[in-house]
Protein backbone atom coordinates (compact mmCIF):
# COMPACT_ATOMS: atom_id res chain seq x y z
CA UNK A 1 0.00 0.00 0.00
CA UNK A 2 1.15 3.46 -0.85
CA UNK A 3 -0.14 4.82 2.44
CA UNK A 4 2.15 2.53 4.45
CA UNK A 5 5.14 3.74 2.49
CA UNK A 6 4.20 7.35 3.17
CA UNK A 7 4.05 6.64 6.90
CA UNK A 8 7.43 4.91 6.84
CA UNK A 9 9.03 7.76 4.92
CA UNK A 10 7.55 10.39 7.22
CA UNK A 11 8.92 8.46 10.22
CA UNK A 12 12.29 8.29 8.53
CA UNK A 13 12.21 12.05 7.92
CA UNK A 14 11.34 12.53 11.60
CA UNK A 15 14.29 10.37 12.68
CA UNK A 16 16.67 12.21 10.34
CA UNK A 17 15.38 15.57 11.57
CA UNK A 18 15.38 14.67 15.25
CA UNK A 19 18.43 12.43 15.21
CA UNK A 20 20.81 14.13 12.78
CA UNK A 21 19.80 17.66 11.84
CA UNK A 22 18.79 18.55 15.42
CA UNK A 23 22.49 18.71 16.32
CA UNK A 24 22.92 21.64 13.98
CA UNK A 25 19.84 23.48 15.25
CA UNK A 26 20.34 27.03 16.48
CA UNK A 27 20.82 27.25 20.23
CA UNK A 28 19.89 30.94 20.32
CA UNK A 29 16.84 31.83 22.42
CA UNK A 30 13.59 31.40 20.53
CA UNK A 31 11.18 34.24 19.78
CA UNK A 32 9.40 34.07 23.14
CA UNK A 33 12.62 33.77 25.18
CA UNK A 34 14.14 36.69 23.29
CA UNK A 35 11.12 38.86 24.01
CA UNK A 36 11.32 37.84 27.67
CA UNK A 37 14.99 38.86 27.75
CA UNK A 38 14.30 42.20 26.07
CA UNK A 39 11.39 43.03 28.33
CA UNK A 40 13.24 41.76 31.37
CA UNK A 41 10.79 39.10 32.53
CA UNK A 42 12.93 36.08 31.68
CA UNK A 43 13.87 35.90 35.36
CA UNK A 44 10.27 35.12 36.29
CA UNK A 45 10.59 31.75 34.56
CA UNK A 46 10.75 29.00 37.15
CA UNK A 47 12.51 25.67 36.91
CA UNK A 48 10.61 22.86 35.26
CA UNK A 49 9.01 20.26 37.49
CA UNK A 50 10.55 17.50 35.46
CA UNK A 51 14.14 16.60 35.01
CA UNK A 52 14.27 13.58 32.73
CA UNK A 53 15.97 14.89 29.59
CA UNK A 54 16.20 18.68 30.04
CA UNK A 55 16.95 20.76 26.91
CA UNK A 56 16.73 17.76 24.60
CA UNK A 57 20.17 16.60 25.65
CA UNK A 58 21.15 13.37 27.32
CA UNK A 59 24.01 13.51 29.85
CA UNK A 60 26.63 12.06 27.49
CA UNK A 61 30.18 13.24 26.88
CA UNK A 62 29.72 13.07 23.11
CA UNK A 63 27.57 16.13 22.38
CA UNK A 64 26.38 14.82 19.00
CA UNK A 65 25.14 11.56 20.50
CA UNK A 66 23.63 13.42 23.45
CA UNK A 67 21.34 15.46 21.19
CA UNK A 68 20.83 12.78 18.57
CA UNK A 69 19.76 10.03 20.97
CA UNK A 70 17.54 12.45 22.91
CA UNK A 71 15.82 13.35 19.65
CA UNK A 72 15.31 9.73 18.64
CA UNK A 73 14.08 8.87 22.13
CA UNK A 74 11.63 11.75 21.90
CA UNK A 75 10.31 10.54 18.58
CA UNK A 76 9.65 7.08 19.96
CA UNK A 77 8.14 8.43 23.19
CA UNK A 78 5.79 10.67 21.19
CA UNK A 79 4.88 7.89 18.77
CA UNK A 80 4.31 5.41 21.58
CA UNK A 81 2.26 7.82 23.69
CA UNK A 82 -0.08 8.76 20.87
CA UNK A 83 -0.47 5.24 19.51
CA UNK A 84 -1.03 3.61 22.91
CA UNK A 85 -3.59 6.20 24.00
CA UNK A 86 -5.43 5.75 20.71
CA UNK A 87 -5.47 2.01 21.13
CA UNK A 88 -6.77 2.37 24.68
CA UNK A 89 -9.46 4.87 23.72
CA UNK A 90 -10.69 3.17 20.56
CA UNK A 91 -11.37 -0.53 20.54
CA UNK B 1 6.79 29.35 21.73
CA UNK B 2 6.72 27.10 24.79
CA UNK B 3 5.84 29.16 27.85
CA UNK B 4 7.77 28.17 30.96
CA UNK B 5 6.13 28.29 34.39
CA UNK B 6 6.18 31.78 35.86
CA UNK B 7 5.37 33.85 32.76
CA UNK B 8 1.65 33.59 33.42
CA UNK B 9 -0.23 34.43 36.60
CA UNK B 10 -1.99 31.68 38.53
CA UNK B 11 -5.38 32.91 37.38
CA UNK B 12 -4.52 33.03 33.68
CA UNK B 13 -2.63 29.73 33.72
CA UNK B 14 -5.38 28.03 35.70
CA UNK B 15 -8.12 29.31 33.44
CA UNK B 16 -6.26 28.18 30.35
CA UNK B 17 -5.55 24.78 31.89
CA UNK B 18 -9.24 24.30 32.55
CA UNK B 19 -10.17 25.50 29.09
CA UNK B 20 -7.58 23.30 27.39
CA UNK B 21 -8.68 20.26 29.40
CA UNK B 22 -12.26 20.88 28.37
CA UNK B 23 -11.37 21.23 24.69
CA UNK B 24 -9.22 18.11 24.95
CA UNK B 25 -12.09 16.04 26.34
CA UNK B 26 -14.40 17.35 23.64
CA UNK B 27 -11.88 16.78 20.84
CA UNK B 28 -10.95 13.29 22.07
CA UNK B 29 -14.63 12.33 22.15
CA UNK B 30 -15.06 13.76 18.66
CA UNK B 31 -12.12 11.77 17.31
CA UNK B 32 -13.38 8.59 18.98
CA UNK B 33 -16.76 9.14 17.39
CA UNK B 34 -15.13 9.60 13.99
CA UNK B 35 -13.41 6.23 14.25
CA UNK B 36 -16.67 4.54 15.19
CA UNK B 37 -18.49 6.34 12.39
CA UNK B 38 -16.05 4.71 9.99
CA UNK B 39 -17.23 1.40 11.41
CA UNK B 40 -20.85 2.31 10.74
CA UNK B 41 -20.01 3.17 7.13
CA UNK B 42 -18.20 -0.13 6.66
CA UNK B 43 -21.13 -1.95 8.21
CA UNK B 44 -23.52 -0.33 5.77
CA UNK B 45 -21.34 -1.30 2.82
CA UNK B 46 -21.07 -4.87 4.04
CA UNK B 47 -24.80 -5.14 4.65
CA UNK B 48 -25.39 -4.05 1.06
CA UNK B 49 -23.24 -6.91 -0.14
CA UNK B 50 -25.54 -9.45 1.37
CA UNK B 51 -27.42 -10.51 4.46
CA UNK B 52 -25.95 -9.87 7.86
CA UNK B 53 -24.46 -12.88 9.56
CA UNK B 54 -21.87 -13.82 12.15
CA UNK B 55 -19.42 -14.26 9.34
CA UNK B 56 -19.99 -10.76 7.98
CA UNK B 57 -19.80 -9.17 11.41
CA UNK B 58 -16.45 -10.88 11.88
CA UNK B 59 -15.38 -9.55 8.50
CA UNK B 60 -16.55 -6.08 9.54
CA UNK B 61 -14.47 -6.07 12.73
CA UNK B 62 -11.42 -7.20 10.82
CA UNK B 63 -11.88 -4.61 8.10
CA UNK B 64 -12.50 -1.82 10.58
CA UNK B 65 -9.50 -2.72 12.73
CA UNK B 66 -7.28 -2.71 9.66
CA UNK B 67 -8.58 0.67 8.51
CA UNK B 68 -8.27 2.40 11.88
CA UNK B 69 -4.89 0.85 12.55
CA UNK B 70 -3.54 2.74 9.58
CA UNK B 71 -5.19 5.95 10.65
CA UNK B 72 -3.77 5.59 14.18
CA UNK B 73 -0.30 4.99 12.78
CA UNK B 74 -0.67 8.11 10.65
CA UNK B 75 -1.68 10.19 13.70
CA UNK B 76 1.25 8.86 15.75
CA UNK B 77 3.65 9.41 12.85
CA UNK B 78 2.48 12.98 12.31
CA UNK B 79 2.90 13.59 16.04
CA UNK B 80 6.47 12.34 16.08
CA UNK B 81 7.26 14.24 12.88
CA UNK B 82 6.03 17.46 14.48
CA UNK B 83 8.03 16.65 17.60
CA UNK B 84 11.21 16.15 15.56
CA UNK B 85 10.67 19.26 13.43
CA UNK B 86 10.05 21.33 16.56
CA UNK B 87 13.60 20.44 17.66
CA UNK B 88 15.06 22.22 14.63
CA UNK B 89 15.54 25.81 15.73
CA UNK B 90 16.49 27.94 12.75
CA UNK B 91 18.12 31.35 13.20
CA UNK B 92 15.86 34.24 12.22
CA UNK B 93 17.69 37.40 13.16
CA UNK B 94 20.66 38.30 15.30
CA UNK B 95 20.76 36.00 18.29
CA UNK B 96 17.21 34.73 17.92
CA UNK B 97 15.84 31.47 16.63
CA UNK B 98 12.48 30.00 15.90
CA UNK B 99 11.05 26.59 15.29
CA UNK B 100 8.24 24.91 13.44
CA UNK B 101 4.94 24.56 15.33
CA UNK B 102 2.99 22.27 13.06
CA UNK B 103 -0.51 23.21 14.14
CA UNK B 104 -1.84 23.95 10.67
CA UNK B 105 0.04 21.04 9.07
CA UNK B 106 -1.56 18.60 11.51
CA UNK B 107 -4.98 20.16 11.00
CA UNK B 108 -4.75 19.92 7.21
CA UNK B 109 -3.70 16.26 7.38
CA UNK B 110 -5.76 14.96 10.29
CA UNK B 111 -8.60 17.44 10.65
CA UNK B 112 -8.92 20.04 13.42
CA UNK B 113 -9.91 17.84 16.35
CA UNK B 114 -7.47 15.04 15.79
CA UNK B 115 -4.76 17.65 15.16
CA UNK B 116 -5.60 19.24 18.49
CA UNK B 117 -5.39 15.91 20.32
CA UNK B 118 -2.06 15.07 18.67
CA UNK B 119 -0.46 18.45 19.33
CA UNK B 120 -1.68 18.44 22.93
CA UNK B 121 0.00 15.06 23.42
CA UNK B 122 3.21 16.26 21.74
CA UNK B 123 3.29 19.29 24.05
CA UNK B 124 2.68 17.05 27.06
CA UNK B 125 5.58 14.77 26.10
CA UNK B 126 7.81 17.83 25.63
CA UNK B 127 6.78 19.18 29.02
CA UNK B 128 7.15 15.95 30.98
CA UNK B 129 10.08 14.22 29.28
CA UNK B 130 12.08 17.18 27.99
CA UNK B 131 11.30 19.98 30.50
CA UNK B 132 10.22 22.15 27.55
CA UNK B 133 7.27 24.29 28.61
CA UNK B 134 5.96 24.45 32.16
CA UNK B 135 3.45 22.11 33.74
CA UNK B 136 1.07 24.77 35.09
CA UNK B 137 1.16 26.67 31.81
CA UNK B 138 0.64 23.53 29.74
CA UNK B 139 -2.94 24.69 29.26
CA UNK B 140 -1.61 27.95 27.83
CA UNK B 141 0.74 26.18 25.44
CA UNK B 142 -1.97 23.76 24.36
CA UNK B 143 -4.33 26.67 23.86
CA UNK B 144 -1.88 28.71 21.75
CA UNK B 145 -0.56 25.91 19.57
CA UNK B 146 -3.60 23.64 19.61
CA UNK B 147 -6.74 25.75 19.80
CA UNK B 148 -5.41 28.87 18.06
CA UNK B 149 -2.89 27.50 15.55
CA UNK B 150 -4.43 24.12 14.72
CA UNK B 151 -8.21 24.49 15.20
CA UNK B 152 -8.33 28.23 14.44
CA UNK B 153 -5.99 27.83 11.48
CA UNK B 154 -8.10 25.01 10.10
CA UNK B 155 -11.38 26.90 10.20
CA UNK B 156 -9.80 30.02 8.72
CA UNK B 157 -8.38 27.84 5.96
CA UNK B 158 -11.76 26.24 5.30
CA UNK B 159 -13.53 29.60 5.33
CA UNK B 160 -11.27 30.99 2.61
CA UNK B 161 -11.01 27.70 0.68
CA UNK B 162 -14.77 27.60 0.23
CA UNK B 163 -14.61 31.03 -1.39
CA UNK B 164 -11.78 30.60 -3.89
CA UNK B 165 -11.10 28.53 -6.96
CA UNK B 166 -10.17 25.04 -5.86
CA UNK B 167 -6.90 24.32 -7.59
CA UNK B 168 -3.71 22.67 -6.38
CA UNK B 169 -1.85 25.94 -6.65
CA UNK B 170 -4.40 27.81 -4.57
CA UNK B 171 -4.29 25.02 -1.98
CA UNK B 172 -0.56 25.41 -1.43
CA UNK B 173 -0.63 29.21 -1.54
CA UNK B 174 -3.43 29.27 0.99
CA UNK B 175 -1.69 26.66 3.18
CA UNK B 176 1.47 28.78 3.19
CA UNK B 177 -0.39 31.97 4.07
CA UNK B 178 -2.44 30.27 6.77
CA UNK B 179 0.68 28.60 8.22
CA UNK B 180 2.19 32.05 8.60
CA UNK B 181 -1.03 33.46 10.06
CA UNK B 182 -1.40 30.56 12.50
CA UNK B 183 2.05 31.22 13.97
CA UNK B 184 1.52 34.97 14.21
CA UNK B 185 -1.94 34.45 15.71
CA UNK B 186 -0.60 31.94 18.25
CA UNK B 187 2.14 34.38 19.25
CA UNK B 188 -0.44 37.15 19.59
CA UNK B 189 -2.47 35.03 21.99
CA UNK B 190 0.71 34.12 23.82
CA UNK B 191 1.52 37.84 24.18
CA UNK B 192 -2.04 38.51 25.31
CA UNK B 193 -1.77 35.90 28.06
CA UNK B 194 1.54 37.35 29.24
CA UNK B 195 0.06 40.85 29.19
CA UNK B 196 -3.08 39.72 31.00
CA UNK B 197 -0.92 38.13 33.69
CA UNK B 198 0.68 41.51 34.35
CA UNK B 199 4.13 40.07 33.62
CA UNK B 200 5.03 43.00 31.37
CA UNK B 201 3.50 45.94 29.49
CA UNK B 202 1.66 46.07 26.17
CA UNK B 203 4.89 46.36 24.17
CA UNK B 204 5.06 42.54 24.41
CA UNK B 205 2.55 42.38 21.55
CA UNK B 206 4.68 44.13 18.93
CA UNK B 207 7.80 42.29 20.10
CA UNK B 208 6.19 38.85 19.91
CA UNK B 209 4.52 39.54 16.58
CA UNK B 210 7.65 40.94 14.92
CA UNK B 211 9.75 37.86 15.79
CA UNK B 212 7.00 35.42 14.91
CA UNK B 213 6.31 37.13 11.60
CA UNK B 214 9.77 35.84 10.65
CA UNK B 215 9.32 32.43 12.28
CA UNK B 216 6.06 32.10 10.37
CA UNK B 217 7.99 32.14 7.08
CA UNK B 218 9.83 28.99 8.15
CA UNK B 219 6.53 27.48 9.23
CA UNK B 220 5.00 28.21 5.83
CA UNK B 221 7.93 26.62 3.99
CA UNK B 222 7.98 23.42 6.05
CA UNK B 223 4.19 23.10 5.97
CA UNK B 224 3.94 23.17 2.19
CA UNK B 225 6.95 20.88 1.77
CA UNK B 226 5.33 18.18 3.90
CA UNK B 227 1.91 18.73 2.33
CA UNK B 228 3.36 18.57 -1.18
CA UNK B 229 4.98 15.24 -0.39
CA UNK B 230 1.93 13.81 1.34
CA UNK B 231 -0.55 14.98 -1.32
CA UNK B 232 1.10 12.64 -3.82
CA UNK B 233 0.21 9.45 -2.01
CA UNK B 234 -2.27 10.15 0.79
CA UNK B 235 -5.81 11.42 0.47
CA UNK B 236 -5.65 14.84 2.17
CA UNK B 237 -9.02 16.44 2.99
CA UNK B 238 -9.02 19.59 0.84
CA UNK B 239 -6.72 18.72 -2.00
CA UNK B 240 -9.06 15.94 -3.11
CA UNK B 241 -11.49 18.64 -4.27
CA UNK B 242 -8.74 20.39 -6.16
CA UNK B 243 -7.83 17.16 -7.95
CA UNK B 244 -11.43 16.52 -8.92
CA UNK B 245 -11.73 20.09 -10.19
CA UNK B 246 -8.73 19.80 -12.44
CA UNK B 247 -9.77 16.55 -14.08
Amino acid sequence: MKNNRTILILLLVAIIAGGLISFFASSSPDGLEKVAEEKGFITTASESHFNFIPDYELPLSNSFLAVSLAGIAGIFITFGTIYCLYRLAIR
Amino acid sequence: MHLPDGFLSKEVAGGLLGGAAFVFMYAAQHVRQKYFNARAVLKKNLALEGGFSIESSFKLSKKWKKAIQKRMLLAATMGSLVFALQMLNFPISKGTSGHFLGGLLLALVLGPFEAFVVIALVLTVQCVAFSDGGLFVLGGNVFNMGVVAAVGGFYLFRYIWNRIKKTRKNYFVLAAILAWISVVLASTFCAFEIYLSGTTDASVFSAMISYHALIGLGEAGITILVLAYMSKSSPLPFIKQAKENEK
